[in-house]
This record gives C-alpha cells, structure tokens and sequence, in this order.
C-alpha cells in the first residue's frame, strides 16, 4: 500500500487520485474521531472537509517525507478546538446532537436503541474534558496504542494513561446513574 | 486515526497488556469503543471532494499568478518593446545627441529649463505612442491572458521611464558639463514630474484612451511651463529652472516617490485594477 507520504507527494505532482486515495483513507476515521470530539455529526462533517482544504491550502509548506498524519490530525484537533471555543461563545449546547446515520434501520426497536446509545453517549463525552475526549477516541475509536498517542499529542506516556484512566472512571461514574449503567457492568459491549 | 480500525472490540494488547485497568473500566472502554460511528454518506463524500477541488483551483491560481505573472510580464514586456520597431529608439537616440550638440551652444538660462520641460513630455509622448501602437487583436489576447492587459502595459511603460530616465541622466550630465549645473538639482527637477505625469496619464491612457491622457499628462505640464516661462517670479517657475530650495527638492522628491510607487502598484498588481482601468 502507498504511504500516506508518498500519496500527498503525489498529489503535489499534479495527480488527482492521489489525493482521492487521501480522502477515502481518512475522511471515516476523521469523522468518527471529530464526532466524538464536537459531539455533532453535521459539525465534525463540516470540519473533515475543513480539515481536507486546509491540507490543500496548506500543502506548499508539507515537505516529503515529513509524517503525514500527525499533520492531519493537528489541523483536525485545532479546528475542532476552534469550533468548540466558538461554539461556547456563541452558548451552543455540543453533545445532544443526534447522529442520523444511528437511527437509521430496518428495525424501528433496534434504531431506537441505537439512539438511545448515542444519546448516552454524548450526554456522557459532555462530561469528560476535550483532551479526555481526544484520549479517549484515539485509543478505543481508532484503536491506537499508549505510544502512539503520546507521540501525536507530545505528551508522556504516564499522561496518556492517566488522562484515559480518568475519563473511563468518570464516563463510568456517569453510566451508573443511568440505565446503561448495569449493561455495561455486565460488559455488554453489543447492548450498550 | 487508523484507517484500518473497522472493529469495535477494542485490541487485547491495547486494552490489557498496556494499561491493567480494573473489570470495571474494561467494560466501560468496551461499551465506548462499540458505539456506532458515523459514516461519510456519498453526497458528503462527493461535497468534499467538489469543495477540495474548488480550493485546490484557488490555490494553484494564486501560486501561478505569484510566480509566473512578473516573469510572465517581463517576457511580454520584451515582445512589447520589440514591437515598437527601431524607429521609436532610433529617433529617441537621434533626439538625445541633439540635445547634448545644442545645449553648450544655448545660454544657461534657457538650456536647463529646456531639458526640465522636454524630458517629462517626452516620456509621455512615448507612452502615448507606444499605447497608440498596440494592435486591437493582440490586445484581446493580453486582456485574457493570466499576465493582465495592465500589469504588461505597466511594465512596458515602466521600461520606457528607465529608457527615457537613462537618456535624461545621459543628457543631464552632458548639460552639467557644459554648463557648469548641479546634477542632482537637474536630475530632481525633471525626474519627480516625469514620473507622476506618466503615472497619472497611464491608468487614464488605459481607461479613456491616449488623448485625454495626453491632455491630463501634458496638459498640466505644458501650463506650468508657459507660467515660469512667462511669469518667473511667480513659485511654479522656481520647481523648473534648475535652482533648488529645501521645498522644491522635497515636491520633486515626494511627485518621484508618488509616480514610481503608482507604476510599481500598476505593474505588481494590475490584475487587481484590471476591471477598472481596462476599457471594455
């Protein structure tokens, strides 16, 4: 597979696909990883194609083979603190958004559920600090490891585990007040 | 973000070898980890590369037009300047040697006002000529080209103010030679109105045509010089006789400064005044 690098180097040589490749390798993962971030599907859609023309914008100052997806992910993180930021100032309320992609189904009963779920959720991610938050998606939503997360957000390792030792506690203290509370006790990850 | 992360387990290496965390917190990572996620739907996909591409145009535009567009005018220019034919320089030439044969034979008094009055109208009339010159098909072909009708015009004009700057220098120092004048002084008094007469008459050559911008340019000019001519005593004849006073250098300084920063702006940024100034 084409690195990331090599992709971008392409593209900045006139090749069109290249960057198409880009999109479609990150524009998934970026969503999911702003969603859990802003806590609004339409938002983070709105910052992944931000993130995507700041790349462009930006794309005379990337020299090869610097790493490509720290870059990316930097511009997405401080877009999404921006938004964030402004979104407190303009007193908009993050994380009760509904998710339309979650509610959609051919079961009505499971759809419900699923919303349910994603309310849960993001009533719960209100809780927790944006780099909690931020922790938190990159260990478990994209599934990378305590050194590669310390790496992306220069920070020690120790703090990567403490920040997402704090956040799973403070997520499970919200859980328990609610009725998801006693299923994910039972560590039931398929039914909330 | 991992591309490859398509399931909602979380890895045991992650979730175990890492961080041994209590049964508890394991269960609450699992519950997090198998949420549904958002998907891109194909018309936010298809909107996201529409808006990249739309960015990516922007961007290659603009860093064609800092790049290429000086180099690109300065090529133009140089055809410009060809397509003025030998005639225009070889009567320039012509023009200057008799100047630098009839200024020793001419009183003082009257060579140096002389050559303050002749050089700005003759920068002018140069302008005039070779705006006058430029063929209506050619100038369709610069009007939609990415270099811009004005920033070309620009740098053609520009190449005739140094080309008659030269011949001025070349005659001012033959004149202070002859007769014993201050260089500088001369130099000043022709150079300031030369270039804010060219840089007025240029953008108005460009919008309503060579005349007006003769009349705006030298009209002016022509009136001053009948006024010190006519009428020494009065303070424009001071700024033209080739004696200078702290104030006549500070105007002829600031009109130099004025002139050359406008056909500088005209050049570096004519694209931006293009809708403006070109006439449609």
């Amino acid at each position: 597979m084409t690195s990331d690098e090599e992709l971008f180097r392409q593209w900045q040589r006139g090749s069109v696909d290249a960057f198409e490749t880009l999109v479609q390798r990150y524009q998934r993962p970026l969503l999911s990883h702003l969603y859990n971030l802003v806590g609004s599907a339409q938002t983070a859609e709105d910052l992944v194609q931000e993130t995507f023309v700041r790349l462009v914008r930006e794309a005379q100052s990337y020299r090869y083979p610097r790493p490509f997806f720290p870059w990316l992910y930097t511009i997405a993180r401080n877009l999404a603190l921006k938004e964030l930021a402004s979104a407190y100032h303009r007193h908009v309320e993050l994380g009760m958004a509904l998710h339309e992609a979650s509610i959609q189904g051919p079961d009505p009963q499971e759809a419900v559920e699923r919303w349910e779920q994603q309310q849960a959720l993001q009533r719960a991610l209100v809780c927790l600090s944006f780099e909690q938050r931020e922790v938190l998606s990159l260990r478990f939503r994209q599934e990378l490891s305590v050194k590669e997360v310390a790496e992306l957000l220069g920070i020690p390792a120790g703090t990567v585990k403490s920040r997402t030792f704090q956040a799973l506690h403070r997520l499970r203290q919200y859980l328990e007040t609610t009725s998801f509370g006693g299923e994910v006790s039972r560590g039931d990850p398929t039914h909330g | 973000m991992d591309n490859h992360s398509q399931s909602h387990e979380i890895p045991e290496d992650t979730a175990s070898q890492e961080e041994p965390w209590p049964e508890a917190l394991r269960s609450v990572a699992q519950w997090y980890a198998a949420q549904p996620r958002p998907h891109p739907s194909p018309a936010a996909n298809q909107r996201l590369l529409a808006r990249v591409m739309e960015e990516e145009v922007t961007v290659i535009r603009a860093s064609f037009q800092a790049r290429s567009s000086i180099l690109q005018t300065v090529r133009m220019t140089r055809w410009q300047l060809h397509l003025l034919g030998p005639w225009f320089w070889i009567t320039s030439v012509l023009l200057l040697l008799l100047g630098v044969v009839v200024a020793p034979a001419l009183p003082r008094a009257a060579a140096i006002p002389m050559l303050i009055y002749v050089l700005p109208l003759t920068a002018i009339l140069s302008m005039v000529y070779a705006l006058r010159r430029v063929a209506p098909g050619l100038r369709d072909i610069e009007v939609s080209s990415p270099t811009g009708f004005v920033e070309m015009m620009a740098g053609l004009v520009l190449a005739l103010v140094c080309f008659n700057g030269l011949l001025g220098v070349l005659a001012t120092g033959a004149m202070a030679l002859a007769q014993w004048a201050s260089f500088s002084t001369v130099l000043t008094d022709w150079l300031g109105p030369l270039l804010l007469l060219v840089a007025i008459s240029f953008p108005v050559a460009l919008r309503w045509g060579t005349l007006p911008a003769m009349l705006i340019g030298g009209g002016p000019w022509l009136i001053l010089i009948v006024l010190a001519a006519g009428l020494p005593e009065l303070l424009p004849a001071h700024f033209l006789t080739g004696t200078q006073t702290g104030f006549s250098l500070a105007f002829h300084l600031l009109a130099a400064g004025l002139g050359a920063a406008a056909l500088l702006l005209l050049f570096l940024r004519g694209l931006t005044w293009q809708r403006l100034l070109v006439h449609p």
